[in-house]
């Protein structure tokens, strides 16, 4: 009876493990074989068109310069006489409001001419002069004019002589003022769930907490064979603001690889079981998966209650077949279910509907790193490419900006501000939520910046 | 907070209790009390702190008050307070909530009492120094804002509270006895919460700022002006420093001799 039993439960198994393994083969295969989400023209590194960087990189401290303003009472003469007297440099009045600028003596730090200048009685007030920035509109040099889905200012997506959509001012999920609240914090790692990560990319290199693990070799390698795992962990998390390359929607956040599908992207749920687990037990506030399977299966949404237990925001892609909402995406209560939108705000044909569907992100020719290997040799290390895959990790970055300046949120009011700012870009044909992109497009500005609370 | 504000009131029923204690005395002794009554106008500008001082805004209040004072003998006085406050804490932020709020939403309304007292310490010549102290307390008015752009329908409640404390000498000079110019210089303590819920859909939040103040001393010169027999104006301009920059409070009013 027990071996009947036994045979019974593996069966069970069996079937859903089966099912996946052909889901995620296909949610991989629109990677390379869909029209929607084709890989995307490779040019050599000089024929890329690339905007100036609009800022340096200087810390808003790094200054020799001080603005002092004296009390009243102490004449112009008397000012100038006590500044030249202690060796100021370049000493400029600004007239209306009474204030110097000057700069440190020669051989003296900020922090000391600033003690010494407020010692002084008749100093009311000595303070660095900080330097100002733009706002927080990253250098990196496909930013401007390939990341539309991080900021999207209209005109051609010049993707390739072929592929040149005219694209919607707006059409994105408003990142730029949301950088200015938080750029999130290093100590909030996103795991991604997937083939694994190249560790060595430029984009990544430094965004790795460690080698992570490998749950299809079973080893402590979580190097990506694939090169899907890299594009998702780019998109979320790459090194913005370094002069190159893309920017992240998650500039200071970490990242943990972890490998659940092999080298032709298929899997079976008992890794991402594993890596669920693993991955909220090893330093995890967000969980980022894109694939998925059909079948519901209990030991999956244990998985993924397990990490929501653990105070970990699980991110899902809904799939890209049109039909219905993958697993884990779907379980509503765990995991927050993330449809593709494009260029113009519009849901993407392939982003599979349905009620679990929470929000939408960006998912249409979405520019993220690859291996060079993959790219090939001369080739620039980054693709264009499509897929509820990509939209996911952009909701998973938001939620882990979220989780860097509030901590103490819960997953599930960090899965509902995701869910309650979106905007309803589809309001049109479907008012309020809907089964294609849910409550909306996210959008980081309104989940991130104050709301202004006017009479 | 909620301690403190309870405090305050328990400050100001004891204050009322020990007045009208010290009435009852007096009016048996000396049956000669004086009474006054009146109206007056303050307006405070204060430098608020909260989050441990990792913030900072300005609370500006329009105070209109009742006033009944009552002097039960030369040089012991005592006032009580009932009016309306208007309390403007913009620039006020409540980031721990899910969704941030930044308070924009101008002066809030409020129920406000106050008592004061004011005992004669040293005369010489025509200076008289006097031992001053006031309490106010303004309860706000319980407000909810609608939260407006999401996708689901919210709103925001707030209340706000704060309690204001002074204490000193006041030196004034009455040659006249028309016009009595003083100053005084005290000690001012002030304290405040604002309490903020916010609910939309099934996300709920709540966050109560506790508030404090940079201004620990108040230096006011005002005068009071007998314009008839029974009835004395009275106006006050004050400055609240603290270390670079100051804040102001400026008050009118007139009282009524019975």
């Amino acid at each position: 009876m027990r071996y009947f039993q036994k045979k019974t439960a593996r069966l069970f198994l069996a079937v859903p493990l089966l099912v996946l393994l052909g889901l995620v083969t296909h949610d991989f295969s629109q990677q390379r074989k869909e029209p929607q989400s084709k890989r995307p023209s490779r040019r050599p590194a000089q024929a890329l068109r690339v905007e100036k960087p609009r800022r340096a990189g200087l810390s808003v401290r790094t200054t020799d310069r001080i603005l002092v303003r004296f009390r009243q009472g102490i004449s112009q003469d008397h000012a100038q006489g006590i500044l030249q007297s202690g060796q100021f440099g370049m000493i400029r009045r600004i007239p209306r409001i009474g204030v110097y600028r000057v700069q440190t003596p020669p051989n003296m730090t900020l922090r000391d001419t600033l003690i010494l200048l407020r010692q002084n009685p008749a100093v009311e007030y000595a303070g660095p002069d900080y330097r100002t920035r733009l706002c927080a509109v990253p250098n990196d040099t496909y930013f401007a004019e390939y990341q539309y889905n991080l900021r999207n200012r209209g005109g051609v997506l010049d993707i390739s002589p072929e592929i040149q959509p005219t694209m919607t001012a707006g059409a994105d999920i408003k990142a730029t003022p949301a950088w200015d609240v938080t750029k999130g914090d290093a100590s909030v790692v996103i795991a991604f769930l997937d083939t694994g990560v190249d560790m060595s990319h430029p984009e990544l290199v430094n965004k790795v907490v460690s080698a992570g693990r490998d749950f299809v070799n079973g080893d402590l390698d979580a190097t990506d064979d694939n090169s899907h795992g890299t594009w998702v962990a780019g998109i979320a998390a790459a090194e913005t603001n370094n002069s190159q390359g893309i920017a992240g929607v998650a500039w200071n956040c970490k990242v943990l690889p972890v490998k659940v599908a092999d080298a032709e992207g298929n899997g079976y749920y008992d890794a991402l079981i594993e890596g669920l687990i693993w991955a909220a037990d090893n330093g995890a506030k967000v969980i980022s998966i894109s694939l998925g399977g059909d079948a519901d299966d209990p030991a999956l949404k244990d998985a993924c209650k397990y990490a929501f237990d653990k105070k970990v925001v699980v991110v899902a892609a809904a799939g890209n077949d049109g039909v219905s909402v993958l697993y884990p995406a779907a379980y509503d209560d765990y995991v927050i279910a993330v449809a593709a939108t494009d260029y113009n705000d519009e849901h993407a044909s392939f982003s599979n509907p349905g009620p679990q569907v929470d929000v939408a992100a960006p998912g249409v020719w979405i520019l993220g790193p690859v291996p060079q290997w993959y790219a090939g040799p001369g080739e620039l290390p980054y693709i264009f490419g499509s897929g509820t895959s990509a939209a996911a990790p952009h909701v998973a970055g938001l939620a882990a900006l979220l989780v860097s300046v509030k901590p103490w949120l819960t997953p599930k009011q960090v899965m509902n501000v995701i869910r309650y700012t979106a905007d309803d870009v589809n309001k049109a044909q479907h008012a309020g939520k809907d089964d294609e992109i849910g409550y909306g497009r996210i959008n980081m500005e309104r989940a991130l910046v104050p709301y202004k609370l006017a009479r | 907070m909620r301690k403190r504000t309870r405090g305050g009131l328990w400050a100001l029923i004891l204050t009322l209790a020990v007045g009208l204690a010290s009435v009852r005395t007096l009016d048996a002794a000396d049956n000669n009390p004086v009474w006054r009554t009146g109206i007056s106008y303050e307006r405070l500008s204060r430098t608020i702190t909260w989050d441990g001082g990792a913030g900072q805004s300005k609370l500006k209040a329009d105070l209109i008050t009742a006033r009944e004072a009552i002097e039960l003998k030369p040089g012991l006085a005592f006032e009580l307070m009932a009016g309306l406050s208007l309390s403007n804490f913009n620039g006020l932020a409540f980031a721990n909530l899910p969704i941030s709020l930044d308070y924009e939403a101008g002066a809030a309304k409020g129920l406000l009492l106050g008592a004061g007292v004011r005992a004669r310490l040293l005369t010489f010549g025509n200076f008289e120094i006097e031992g001053v102290g006031r309490f106010v307390y303004s309860l706000g008015f319980k407000t909810t804002w609608p939260l407006q752009g999401f996708a689901v329908p919210g709103n925001a409640t707030g209340r706000p509270a704060w309690l204001e404390g002074s204490g000193g000498a006041r030196l004034s000079y009455g040659s006249s006895g028309r016009f009595v110019p003083y100053a005084v210089v005290q000690a001012s303590f002030f304290s405040g919460s604002f309490a903020m819920d916010e609910i939309m859909g099934d996300l709920t939040g709540h966050e109560a700022k506790k508030l404090k103040s940079k201004n620990l001393l108040e230096v006011t010169l005002g005068a009071d002006f007998r314009v008839a027999e029974r009835l004395t104006l009275r106006a006050e301009a004050g400055i609240l420093p603290y270390a670079g920059a100051v804040d102001g409070v400026a008050s009118a009013g007139f009282l009524y001799r019975f």
